[in-house]
């Protein structure tokens, strides 16, 4: 392919030292790609070292393995790389983990049509609401420490703080959670703000089991959370008055102290995290 | 003694319910490989997760290149200057070694992408694991894991390097791979080192420490370690009656370590009858137990 024209000195040092507009830039790429005498010209204005730099930069992109599809995911949504790898290791973020959520929601959502269509639907909807609230503390029960994350031990001796690691992950957690709880809530029978009453009480017990496990080990800590709200659902699934009491404003209420002062013991007990204390 | 102490332990003790894992344990080590040698249970590897920062002594003062892992700062700039391999490290199967290696490199604040894939490349290549580099962990060999476990860490090039039990599993070969890649880092570094093989404390160790029931029961170097059963191992045709151990070699005689008789053939100890006229008796008790 031949051109008529070649670009000047002072257009390629410009473009060189990256100090012209966008649109002449592409103009100019499109003219470089078919010319080969302002290719040479080029080169003469190119700073070296750039050209070294973006030179290491590409054969890194093309030597790095390709992540994976976890990995990759996060990637899209604008996760940075190092961020990203973090949250790949997470086992309640593998893909495996998530399938098994959402088939427990699935199941809820599918007890919820039953109890409706038997004439019980408030049943149904506190068994959907007592399922969306546990799973986000069953993710982070499994999110970090000994006996779930098999290099807990170098993790620890690491200078990355473990508190810092922990609510990385555990927000990451909480957001897929959410997620999908939020979709399945779509497919619950009535469709009101019932179905979201489970998002407050979620993130109490979240961080009350986060806040228990500077003194035991998450999953120590996360069973019994788990365990004590399974054993206050079962108490208000027998209360003629109102099976939802839990979830109402007094309920809410409760959940909202319980998140802040998770939150609060958290912050001051996070050194709890860094000596191997759990 | 070599040089300035960089890591001192300072009558350790540390207790996992009624079992006394250290007991007023106390000894530094310096610039060098130091050599941690004792039987199961002897305590080694709670010493080293001491060292590590990642368990704390009930009783005792530790300190690791000047500094108090008690106290959070100082802590963080010990593990900004460490490098662990625990004795059973973990792994994430489903990453690949360069991705294992690559996000052990991020908990150690490698954030730049380019920088830090180069250090992965580099500690790799020193471990031979080019060649398997894009494939899953779970995937690879144990003698392979352990490499990768090595090459972690190995990253940043760590002034205190703590390496539980690192040769086990591997062959031949890779042992020598390792003594190489080991001792060309302890010129100005401090490595600490447990095992159980005493040819790797001979070939590698100017010191080595044996530690028994949470104790120092010998703190020298390996011609030292061997100087204890000088005298006291001999062959014979036969198992000796007042030999403590006794095995028949390979040529058909008796190696013997104990007090040898008068007119005994006596030969020249070597480091593990050092060890084993210290310990060895342990093995037995264990049996017994």
């Amino acid at each position: 392919m031949t051109t008529t024209w070649h670009a000047n000195a002072d257009l390629l040092a410009r473009y060189a030292s990256g100090a012209i507009d966008d649109a002449r830039a592409y103009s100019l790429e499109a003219h470089l790609m078919a010319c080969e005498v302002c290719r040479s010209s080029f080169a003469e204005h190119a700073d070296k070292h750039t050209l070294e730099r973006a030179w290491e930069g590409v054969v890194d992109r093309l030597d790095a393995p390709r992540p994976g599809i976890v990995e990759r995911g996060l990637l899209s949504l604008g996760v940075r790389n190092h961020v990203a790898r973090l949250l790949a290791a997470t086992p309640s973020l593998s893909l495996s983990w998530l399938a098994a959520e959402s088939i427990a929601l699935g199941f809820a959502v599918v007890a919820a049509d039953a109890a409706t269509a038997s004439g019980r639907g408030d049943l149904g909807l506190l068994v959907f609401l007592v399922v969306a609230a546990l799973l986000p503390v069953g993710g982070v029960a499994v999110a970090y420490g000994p006996g779930v994350d098999p290099v807990h031990e170098v993790t620890l001796s690491s200078p990355m703080q473990s508190h810092r690691l922990l609510l990385i992950r555990c927000t990451a957690v909480l957001a897929s959670t959410v997620a999908l709880a939020s979709a399945a809530a779509l497919a619950l029978p009535a469709l009101d703000w019932d179905a979201v009453a489970w998002l407050l009480p979620s993130l109490g017990l979240t961080l009350g089991s986060l806040a228990l496990s500077t003194w035991l080990r998450p999953l120590v800590a996360s069973g019994i959370v788990a365990l004590a709200w399974v054993a206050v659902s079962i108490v208000a699934a027998f209360n003629p008055a109102d099976r939802l009491v839990v979830f109402r404003g007094g309920g809410q209420i409760a959940f909202l102290v319980l998140a802040a002062v998770s939150a609060l013991a958290l912050a001051l007990r996070r050194d709890a995290f860094e000596q191997g204390v759990v | 003694m070599m040089g300035m102490p960089t890591v001192q332990v300072i009558g350790i003790e540390k207790r996992f319910m009624r079992t006394r894992a250290l007991d007023g344990l106390t000894f530094d080590a310096g610039a060098g490989i130091t050599g941690l040698l004792g039987p199961n249970g002897a305590g080694k590897t709670t010493l080293l997760r001491m060292m590590a920062t990642v368990l704390a002594p009930d009783v005792g003062e530790l300190r690791l290149l000047g500094w108090d892992p008690r106290k959070a700062d100082e802590r963080l700039a010990i593990r900004r200057r460490l490098g662990y391999m625990p004795q059973e490290p973990g792994f994430h199967r489903s990453f690949t070694a360069f991705e294992f290696v690559d996000y052990i490199a991020i908990l150690k604040e490698m954030v730049d992408r380019r920088a830090r894939h180069d250090e992965v490349r580099r500690v790799l290549s020193l471990l031979g694991l080019e060649a398997v580099r894009d494939r899953k962990i779970k995937a690879l060999s144990g003698g392979m894991r352990r490499r990768v476990a090595l090459g972690q860490a190995l990253l940043g090039d760590p002034d205190l390097l703590v390496l539980d039990e690192p040769t086990a599993g591997l062959d031949p070969e890779q042992r020598l791979r390792f003594r190489e890649i080991v001792s060309e880092r302890s010129a100005d570094r401090t490595v600490i080192l447990s095992t159980h093989q005493t040819e790797d404390v001979a070939a590698l160790c100017p010191r080595v420490v044996v530690m028994d029931e949470g104790r120092t029961l010998f703190d020298g170097t390996p011609r030292e370690l061997a100087d204890v059963a000088r005298g006291r191992v001999w062959l014979a045709g036969e198992r000796a009656a007042n030999a403590h151990l006794s095995w028949r070699t390979g040529e058909g005689m008796h190696r013997n370590i104990g007090d040898a008789p008068a007119g005994a053939e006596l030969v020249q100890p070597t480091v593990e009858d050092g060890y084993l006229l210290l310990v060895g008796h342990r093995a037995f008790e264990d049996e017994a137990a």
